[in-house]
């Protein structure tokens, strides 16, 4: 148990909480400050969270995931005698549950909208993690950041938007759904098998 | 002041952007050529598309300057810095002014490469610089309140959530309506080749943007000394910002632009067809598309005896006196656009009339697709129930081919009875031969 928290706080795993609350919850303030009257600015016209909501709240949440997954002590931590494997995988996967879980309460403030939020959710941490076993955990935010921005720019262009765009596609869509699942699964065993790319030394 | 200039030199020879101009670069053509056609090359589309690339990707300076905020603390060598000759807020400046720098010289490198490609092809206009001026203004502006935020927060947070709030703050302006769209960069947009770009609100909006670059340096100054100059500095900014906003706000709804001059370039096939000269590029494969989908339709009345380009889809439709009005910037505007989208959209203008798709209408659209040999994409389910396809439902193909089977006397003899009432959405899967 020890252990368990030690790592946790290593991996500023209480910050991370509260950040992807925070996140939540002001994005609720800010949609209940401009749904005032008839008119509601966060929606889309079925009365689902607007595609600027659906794909930035969740990338947020992803990359403080991704960003979490930072560790201090670099290869130190590997000659350690027990497996760290389970405690990677304990703490990614509490983390996405309590992202999972601020997001499906914020998406309760629209009408649907949530499938999407978890889809996505589960897509761009992946992405992140994936990601930070190749650029270091401190830098993972910078490919799933590029890469949603351009999904949200060329899907809010283009009328359908095309399979690699899949943030952008509708909340049906089974493809999009098994490309974020895949990622996810592809992301969290990446992060558990093997620490993120980071050296020891530095601070966060 | 050497041992300033020396420490700008040190600073943009270590200063990560230097790793990442290039990527910058990438991103700035990439998102230019999803955005943009390779066939129909627009000038004022260039351009503007040029402007929302900087500025998209300047989000990504945002984190990376706020990263850069944090370099010192980061590797520890903060105690070891205090011991240097030069005040902290210089090295704050060498770092914000070297980060800022490299963002801007990716950006300016892949817009320099779009627009060099745009000199060779564009056929319509001449290349707008005040949208550009406003996407660098953006991309300065975004990288300056990154390291603001890397200064004042340091921590593994701070550069994602920063580029991730800079990109909500930079859109959120535009799912209003006017006059708070007027605070929205991006809402001069370009919309069609008949009109020309409004570019009336940039003045302001570089004004906004100038202050709100003042503010945060003012406030990066701030976190070192809390001086005089450094008060005047961040609320000069913030006046300057506000006032701009207050302004904006106050200039309300833009009103209508008088269209351009242009000279039509027609051509005379079963029907006559009349486009815009900016898209003579895809005039002959337009010509073809609404011949093959309109060959059927000869002598049939109601039938359009002739095609017109008008400035916008909101303006698609089939008049009473037989004039096809289209829009074909729609399906050429982006990358892997063409004729069969072309054919796709013309196709429901020739059945759907004023009420759309019900059940005859989408069996004659589908037949139509499939004598003029355009792929049909296959929905499967009905329209009205959600989903992306805008192709024809499923359940439809049967009839298709049942119609498609029949003798072409017969069909143009049916066609020449029940068009009016098809269009006008009276016909049921019943009244189908």
């Amino acid at each position: 148990m020890t252990v368990a928290r030690l790592f946790l706080r290593s991996r500023r795993a209480g910050w991370a909480a509260f950040y992807l609350a925070t996140l939540a919850a002001l994005t609720a303030v800010l949609h209940l400050a401009l749904s005032r009257g008839e008119e509601d600015h966060l929606a889309s016209p079925d009365g689902s969270p607007s595609a600027l909501v659906l794909v930035f709240v969740p990338l947020a949440a992803a990359l403080v995931i991704g960003v979490g997954a930072y560790g201090p002590f670099g290869e130190v931590e590997r000659t350690a005698s027990r497996s760290l494997s389970p405690l990677r995988f304990g703490h990614l996967a509490v983390l996405v549950l309590w992202a999972a879980a601020t997001l499906s309460l914020l998406a309760l403030s629209w009408d649907g909208g949530n499938l999407v939020f978890m889809r996505n959710l589960a897509g761009f941490t992946g992405m992140a993690l994936i990601a930070s076993s190749l650029t270091g955990a401190r830098l993972s935010w910078a490919p799933p950041f590029a890469y949603g921005v351009m999904a949200y720019w060329v899907g809010m262009a283009a009328a359908e938007p095309k399979l690699w765009a899949w943030p952008m596609r509708p909340a049906d869509d089974g493809w999009s759904i098994a490309i974020a699942a895949c990622l996810l699964l592809l992301g969290v065993s990446v992060a558990a098998l093997g620490a993120a790319r980071d050296s020891a030394g530095e601070l966060e | 002041m050497t041992a300033s200039i020396r420490l700008f030199r040190i600073e943009a020879r270590r200063n990560f952007g230097l790793f990442l101009f290039l990527p910058f670069a990438a991103m700035v053509w990439c998102f230019v050529f999803l955005t943009t056609s390779d066939k129909v090359v627009l000038w004022p589309q260039v351009s503007i598309a040029v402007r929302d690339s900087v500025a998209v990707v300047g989000t990504a300076v945002t984190g990376v300057a706020a990263w850069m905020a944090g370099r010192g603390r980061r590797v520890r060598i903060e105690e070891l810095l205090v011991t240097t000759a030069q005040p902290p807020v210089i090295r704050d400046l060498a770092a914000w002014a070297t980060t800022t720098g490299w963002g801007l010289i990716g950006c300016m490198l892949g817009a320099t490469i779009v627009l060099a490609h745009a000199s060779l092809n564009a056929t319509w206009g001449s290349p707008l610089v005040v949208p550009v001026v406003i996407g660098l203004l953006i991309a300065a502006a975004s990288a300056t309140w990154g390291y603001a935020a890397g200064t004042w927060f340091p921590g593994r947070f701070t550069a994602p959530l920063s580029a991730v709030v800079v990109f909500l703050f930079l859109f959120l302006p535009g799912a209003f309506s006017y006059p708070i769209q007027n605070l929205n960069f991006f809402s001069q947009s370009f919309d069609s080749v008949f009109f020309p770009v409004r570019t009336d609100l940039s003045p302001l909006h570089a004004a906004m943007l100038l202050g709100l670059t003042v503010l945060a340096l003012g406030c990066i100054v701030l976190k070192r000394h809390r001086n005089l100059p450094a008060w005047g500095t961040a609320l000069a900014g913030a006046a300057a910002s506000v006032a701009c906003v207050v302004v904006l706000v106050g200039v309300g709804r833009p009103g209508t632009m008088s269209p351009l001059p242009y000279e039509p370039v027609c051509s005379q096939g079963s029907i006559e067809v009349c486009m815009h000269p900016a898209y003579q590029a895809v005039q002959a494969e337009t010509v073809d598309v609404i011949e093959r989908l309109t060959q059927p339709l000869v002598g049939v009345p109601g039938a359009p005896t002739k095609a017109v380009q008008v400035p916008s889809a909101a303006e698609w439709g089939l008049t009473p006196d037989g004039v096809l009005r289209f829009e074909p910037h729609e399906s050429y505007a982006f990358l892997g656009g063409g004729p069969d989208s072309l054919a796709s959209q013309i196709s429901g203008v020739l059945t759907y009339g004023a009420a759309c798709c019900d059940e005859a209408q989408e069996v004659i659209r589908g037949w139509l697709l499939e004598q003029a040999g355009v792929p049909i994409a296959i929905c499967e389910e009905d329209r009205d129930e959600g989903g992306v396809c805008t192709g024809v439902p499923r359940r439809y193909v049967p009839h298709i081919e049942r119609f498609a089977a029949l003798p072409p006397e017969v069909r143009h003899a049916w066609l020449y009875d029940n068009y009016a009432a098809l269009t006008r959405g009276e016909l049921t899967l019943e009244d189908l031969p």
